[in-house]
């Protein structure tokens, strides 16, 4: 595989970031690139700024001082080469799945028949037909969980931020999302950035993992599972080496909960 | 007698003061609740003239103003417009930050923002507070008439009641119970048309 950094094509690249909140110091010098196309994990202990990195990258949230590109430009804001899929949802509850999933392209300025069409598909394509008419209290934290996921796909952004989507949803409903992910990644050459508490998820769905420090947060670590990467998504959590590169991020991440 | 004439005259001022009051209060309420500033200047304006007690500043008024249609146009005003504006820069001051959010990472403008996202979210206590500040409007309405000038409907009751009309009274009064009603329906059907399902709570909380 290729090692070499300068040579991989990167979706985004970040440099020399450093955020503080008042007193409290999150990030201090963060570097991290993301290949394009490929699916990277921020994992970390709680509080460490996972969050915050991901805002900033999304332009959401400005650095003290940073150096980031996003397709080789400087950042300046958020842009449609980028997407958010929200923790906390940010659905619209006024507005039923149909218009929550078009709500990106209405603000695009797309024809309203079209942005519907363009919903739709994507509606069908997390398993949400059907749903179109209903207003998000009247679906599980799980579906509203799809419907963002849904409106982020469907402005179609070379880069896709998901920040801990699949905290809300019940553990077989998390594997079932993890598969899709999975599957998502292999089928849209897409660019993921990826933010999860759990080890075995990161390790489960990434190509590249990121361990973030505690406070102030830095990359500790880069661990990139390939060998398994071509294997089909049953048989990866038996695979000896997933297992191995769990068991090594443990032991890395203890070290911050003792 | 011009009295019906008078009458109408009155009360298309007060239901265009109420119109007035609606744009003007729901504008001036966004205002305070977006920007810091604006709340610091104007607000104490309101909260004065919620806490103030009006019977008091009538006359004060009609120093003023003269006893004429301005007077009763902001003794309406004075009772209306505190709680619509209030009401309004607290809802759109507790917009849940995570959908502005939202709305800005997916590319919307300050205006999108404001007209997609931000009223919608206020709109039903926004309508609360217009639904209240009609109704006291309306008793602003009767109230200037009764102490400012004997027209319209207050001067019909006054009048009526002194040489002992009372199906008149009745009439009067009832008539202005009517009209209030039906402005507040119209109101409630206004809303329901503007903002299907907004009534719903935040899924996302
Ligand atoms: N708006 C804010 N004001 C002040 N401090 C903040 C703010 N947002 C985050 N922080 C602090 O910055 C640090 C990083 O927060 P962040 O939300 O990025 O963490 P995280 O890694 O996403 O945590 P978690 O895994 O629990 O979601 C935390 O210690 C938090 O207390
Ligand atoms: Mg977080």
């Amino acid at each position: 595989m290729n090692d070499n950094i300068n040579d991989i094509d990167n979706a985004v690249t970040v440099r020399n970031v450093y955020k503080n909140y008042g007193e409290v110091e999150a990030l201090r010098d963060l570097l991290l690139d993301f290949p394009r196309g490929q699916l990277t994990s921020l994992l970390g202990p709680s509080g460490c700024g996972k969050t915050t990195l991901l805002k900033i990258i999304a332009g959401l949230l400005p650095a003290n001082s940073s150096e980031i590109l996003v397709n080789n430009q400087p950042l300046t804001g958020p842009g449609p080469d980028r997407a958010f899929v929200f923790q906390d949802f940010a659905l619209l509850p006024w507005a039923n799945v149909l218009r929550n999933v078009a709500f990106g392209l209405k603000l695009l300025g797309v024809a309203r028949s079209e942005r519907e069409a363009i919903a739709e598909t994507y509606i069908g394509n997390v398993g949400l037909q059907g749903f179109e008419k209903r207003y998000p209290h009247e679906l599980s934290g799980g579906m509203r969980q799809r419907v963002g996921l849904a409106r982020a796909l469907s402005v179609d952004a070379e880069v896709l931020l998901l920040d801990e989507p699949f905290s809300a949803v019940d553990e077989q409903t998390r594997r079932k999302f993890q598969e899709d992910l999975l599957h998502l990644a292999n089928n849209e050459n897409k660019t993921f950035i990826f933010v999860t508490h759990s080890i075995e998820e990161a390790v489960y769905v990434s190509d590249q993992v990121a361990l973030l420090l505690a406070r102030p947060s830095r990359v500790s670590e880069i661990i990139r599972p390939e060998g398994f990467r071509h294997k089909d998504a049953g048989s990866i959590r038996r695979d000896p080496e997933y297992l191995d590169i769990v068991v090594r991020i443990w032991a890395s991440l203890r070290t911050y909960v003792e | 007698m011009s009295c019906g004439a008078n009458k109408a005259f009155a009360w298309v001022n007060v239901r265009s003061t109420q119109s007035i009051n609606t744009s003007l209060g729901i504008g001036i309420g966004l205002a305070i609740g977006l920007s810091r500033k604006f709340d610091w200047l104007v607000s104490p304006i309101f909260v004065v003239m919620q806490t103030a007690p009006l019977a008091a500043l009538i006359p004060l008024l009609v120093m003023v103003y003269g006893i004429g249609l301005t007077s009763k146009v902001i003794v309406v005003c004075i009772m209306a417009m505190p709680v619509i504006v209030l009401n309004t820069s607290g809802a759109v001051r507790n917009t849940p930050a995570s959908i502005i959010e939202m709305g800005h990472a997916f590319l919307g403008t300050k205006l999108d923002i404001i007209l997609k996202i931000i009223l919608p979210a206020a709109s039903p206590i926004i309508f609360a507070g217009l639904r209240l500040g009609v109704s006291a409007g309306f008793i602003g309405a009767i109230l200037s008439e009764l102490k400012i000038t004997p027209t319209g409907v207050g001067d019909i009751i006054t009048f009526s009641r002194s040489i002992a009309d009372y199906p008149t009274m009745y009439a009067a009064i009832t008539s202005i119970i009517v009209l209030a009603v039906i402005f507040l329906n119209v109101l409630a059907r206004l809303e329901n048309y503007l903002f299907k399902g907004s009534q719903q709570t935040y899924a996302s909380e």
